[in-house]
């Protein structure tokens, strides 16, 4: 049979103040304790513990360490001093009187003012056949010291003991402590922060502060997913790449900068869909990061399968745009708004679809797994190489075979727009906006290109798309021109990018 | 009796309105529904026709483009046949992809 019963302690404890930390100090305390038994006939002993002196040194925690005064067999006690604590012994004798750790000692932060004065109230249990095991505290759960004011001041901390939430270390309180101190967030906040595991898709503008401010704000698990490398060009707006790292994964280079106090999972390779449900399913939220529609409807599918939020960001220029979706019991899914793909030469239609109606999320949907996104919005999720082959291969020159044509007069139509031809461009080149190329009367454009000269005309732009567009345009518009006067018109296959890789290593990439 | 309306463009949609993000209009029909409303746009003040499927697609805004009225989603209102009044506000938002 226990006996559960509760006191009121008041412990005093004077210090020498330390002249070093790594130098022993003296402690010396006072534990004064009373308490009313429940049952006095019970009461065979009345005992009380006076003044002990004991002594403690600092350990590598810069911890005081002192030693309970109740380890010994019999706790020292004596008759002739005030009677201010009661204990019950029965057929046991008291054998031990623990402190809050498992070692049976108190453990006592280092303080720096004189003299802290606690007040504590103890729990003790009692039994017939089971010593009193445990000096605990105000907690009946655990059985375990607390304290009951909140000391401001006073230093004597007892370690993993002060009501603090047990998910919460006291390196997350010293952490944390000026988002625990607003008090939306507090304790909760934070609690529910470091259980939750988001999965960031994508390392680039959005992922990399988006990764970095919730593994600085205390979240329990990030994933970071991106297929990518780290590109100087990359370096201007995603903070989190070091220029050391250019060439390097994303995945990795992210990962170096976050906290190291985080658990961070990272996955390097051009997700598909059933990847993307084994990866999330694994994860509360995720953030949605990434630069094409293709991963975005993907996304939005697996967490519309695994009923996992979906926090969805987008930037471009000047305008950046956030939307919570997939989020609760009724809101919307990406689908919902957007049923169809931006790719608008494969929209078939453009029914009035509203939420019930959604593919995905509706009442009778028709997607139940994911499905091959690059197919359905027409594009890919990679936005590096260039795609486009329209023109045949006579219709095309290396950058090697222009640098040795440019030798003899040549005509090189230049189709970037004006903000991007002023960034650098060759010194032949003439710029012809493909706005420009398309929109302007034919003898204007006649003038602009110089057809008259008789000279081939080579048509180069950023990565070597446009120019192959630029020059069906022109082999159209000007059909009788070229036919008579029999120059060509060709395009240089991969552009000015092509040129700064192979031919000039001083024209700027960008 | 014409209709004041002011007209915003954003998310890139501005690029095919003479990249201007407001214009203040008046739409010569009375009481005219946001399909109207999109009719007229692409008559009057679409200046890239070349481009018009970037905005218009089958009488209606092109999938991706957001609509508002007086800030509101279009969606919670009666979309194409919602009708517009003197001094509203119509909003249309390109979505974005970039990361």
């Amino acid at each position: 049979m226990s006996v559960y019963r509760r006191g009121l302690a008041e412990i005093g404890i004077n210090r020498t103040p330390l002249p070093n930390r790594s130098k022993p100090a003296t402690l010396k305390a006072n534990i004064n304790s009373e308490e009313k038994l429940k049952n006095s006939a019970d009461s065979t002993t009345l005992s009380t513990v006076p003044e002990i002196d004991y002594s403690s040194r600092v350990d590598d925690d810069h911890y005081y360490m002192l030693k309970s005064p109740y380890q010994l067999k019999t706790p020292v006690i004596r008759e002739s001093t005030p009677k201010k604590m009661e204990l019950l012994q029965d057929e046991e004798p008291i054998e031990r009187f623990d402190g809050v750790d498992d070692d049976g000692r108190f453990h006592l932060e280092e303080f720096a003012r004189p003299a802290p004065v606690l007040k504590a109230t103890l729990t003790q249990y009692v039994g017939n056949a089971e010593p009193i095991e445990r000096f605990g505290g105000t907690d009946e759960d655990d059985g375990r010291f607390h304290f009951d004011e909140p000391f401001g001041d006073c230093p004597v901390l007892l370690e993993r003991d002060y009501g603090m939430d047990q998910n919460l270390s006291k390196a997350d309180v010293e952490r944390y402590s000026r988002q625990l101190l607003v008090h939306e967030f507090g304790v909760n906040g934070q609690k529910e922060l470091k259980a939750a595991r988001v999965l960031v898709v994508g390392a680039g503008g959005l992922g990399c502060p988006t990764a970095m401010y919730l593994a600085g704000a205390g979240v329990g698990t990030l994933g970071i997913a991106d297929f990518d490398m780290v590109s100087k060009d990359n370096l201007h707006r995603q903070v989190a790449h070091s220029e050391t790292l250019v060439g390097k994964l994303k995945v990795d280079s992210l990962k170096q900068s976050i906290l190291s106090n985080i658990a961070v999972r990272t996955f390097s390779t051009v997700l598909n869909g059933a990847q993307t449900m084994d990866i999330a399913k694994d994860f509360d939220v995720v953030a949605d990061c990434s630069d094409n529609a293709a991963t975005r409807y993907m996304l939005n599918d697996v967490c519309v399968f695994l009923n996992k939020p979906l926090v969805s960001g987008s930037a471009l220029r000047w305008e950046g745009q956030l939307t919570v979706y997939n989020y609760g019991e009724d809101g919307p899914c990406y689908r919902c708004l957007f049923p169809h793909p931006p790719a608008a030469h494969l929209v078939t239609n453009c029914s009035e679809g509203g939420q019930k109606d959604c593919a995905v999320c509706g009442e009778a949907p028709t997607i139940h797994a994911p499905i091959d996104y690059e197919v359905f919005c027409g594009s890919g999720v990679v936005d590096k190489n260039p795609s486009l082959s329209l023109l045949d291969p006579n219709e095309r020159v290396s950058v090697s075979e222009y640098s040795t044509a440019r030798k003899s007069p040549t005509i090189l139509v230049d189709t970037r727009p004006k903000h991007e031809f002023a960034i650098a461009s060759l010194p032949e080149a003439r710029n012809i906006p493909m706005d420009s190329l398309k929109q302007l009367e034919d003898i204007e454009l006649r003038k602009l290109l110089g057809l008259s000269e008789a000279a081939d005309v080579f048509v180069i732009c950023h990565r070597g798309n446009d120019s192959q567009l630029a020059v069906r345009l022109i082999q159209e518009r000007f059909k009788s021109e070229i036919e008579s006067n029999g120059f060509q018109v060709k395009d240089i296959v991969g552009g000015y990018d092509r040129w700064a890789e192979e031919i000039d290593q001083e024209f700027p990439r960008y | 009796m014409p209709t004041s309306l002011t007209l915003e463009f954003s998310g890139g949609s501005e690029f095919l309105v003479g990249n201007q993000k407001e214009h203040k209009v008046s739409l010569p029909i009375d009481q005219p529904t946001v399909s109207q409303l999109i009719q007229w746009i692409k008559k009057e003040i679409l200046t890239d026709h070349n481009r018009d499927d970037l905005f218009v697609m089958d009488d209606s805004v092109r999938p991706g483009v957001l609509v508002l009225v007086n800030e509101c989603d279009w969606e919670l209102l009666e979309r194409n046949e919602t009708i517009l009044k003197d001094g509203d506000v119509v909003t249309f938002i390109s979505t974005l992809h970039g990361g």
